[in-house]
């Protein structure tokens, strides 16, 4: 069942480099940086549900590795790699021992922990601490969309969870 | 302990627990939003990495170049509000950011390592 893997993973992967992309022309509301929609994440959440961690995290990097070669600088992907590198790390606790109905908690504490991720970037690549001043708002925002996202993702567990988990 | 370890368990199984905790976080947050909302401040001060390189009075209109290795800023003080005019980093983040003028609130120019903050003490006592 290896092959099937691979091609699975590589369709999440080709299809969070282009929702990421597709999201990238949508300016950050109220143009605070880092207010996004984060629907990528809906993939990481699928990939973290049926492939596990290693697949995840494979494509979580070459999602952002991609992404930033075709538009980002190298301050862009050091900010989506600590957002990442965060969200991952406690999304994968949090799945080991949640049942699948709280998929939407994952999501939303790794919303918040990928705000967190990349305000500590910030904070260290510009050494000043006033980038706390973000948290607030940029909190708020991971938990509208880290709900938004993980409801998502239980929907498409629901409707579609039969068909990948037959053949996986 | 394990009997605690299984009560920690169902209460993270929950739905219960991750509303409450989730509410309370948003909660706070909107509370802070307020309470920084209320407070405007009187001082712009300007940081390049964690160094004070300038300071820019909130009460009298006022455009300032910033020269950096990096590049410029040009950030501009108007009827109480400041905002980064023009800049010539990539992002552009900064020039997004819009007007400020409460306590606490910052502009970052993470490519230029540039943080124009807004603080309560004033200029002109550190002057005088």
């Amino acid at each position: 069942m290896k092959i099937n893997k691979l091609s699975l993973s590589a369709l999440l992967l080709a299809m969070s480099i282009a929702i990421y992309t597709l999201e990238s022309f949508i300016p950050p509301i109220g143009g605070i940086p880092g207010v996004k929609l984060g629907l990528s994440n809906i993939v990481t959440l699928i990939s973290l549900m049926y492939l596990g961690k290693g697949y995840t995290a494979l494509i979580l990097f070459l999602r952002i590795s991609v992404t930033s070669l075709i538009n980002g600088t190298l301050i862009s992907f050091m900010f989506s790699l600590f957002g990442g590198i965060f969200a991952f790390t406690v999304m994968s606790l949090l799945i080991l021992f949640l049942p699948k109905k709280l998929i939407w908690a994952i999501s939303v504490s790794g919303a918040v922990f990928h705000n967190i991720g990349q305000l500590t970037a910030a904070a260290i690549l510009i050494e000043n601490l006033s980038t706390l001043y973000y948290l607030p708002m940029l909190m708020l925002s991971a938990l509208i969309t880290g709900a938004f996202t993980g409801i998502t993702a239980q929907f498409i567990d629901e409707r579609l969870g039969y068909i990948i988990r037959r053949k996986f | 302990m394990l009997t605690n370890l299984r009560a920690v368990r169902t209460i993270l199984k929950s739905n219960k627990f991750w509303i409450i905790l989730f509410a309370t976080i948003a909660a706070i947050s909107v509370f802070l939003l307020v309470i920084f909302s209320f407070n405007s401040g009187t001082t712009v001060q300007i940081f390049y990495k964690d160094k004070l390189i300038d300071t820019m009075d909130l009460s009298e209109n006022k455009t300032k170049q910033i020269k950096l290795d990096e590049g410029y800023n040009i950030i501009e003080v108007k009827d109480g509000n400041v905002f980064v005019k023009s800049a010539d980093c990539k992002n552009q983040i900064c020039v997004n950011s819009g007007k400020k003028s409460s306590v606490g609130s910052a502009i970052i120019c993470a490519p230029h390592r540039l943080t124009v903050k807004i603080t309560g003490e004033s200029s002109a006592d550190a002057d005088t």
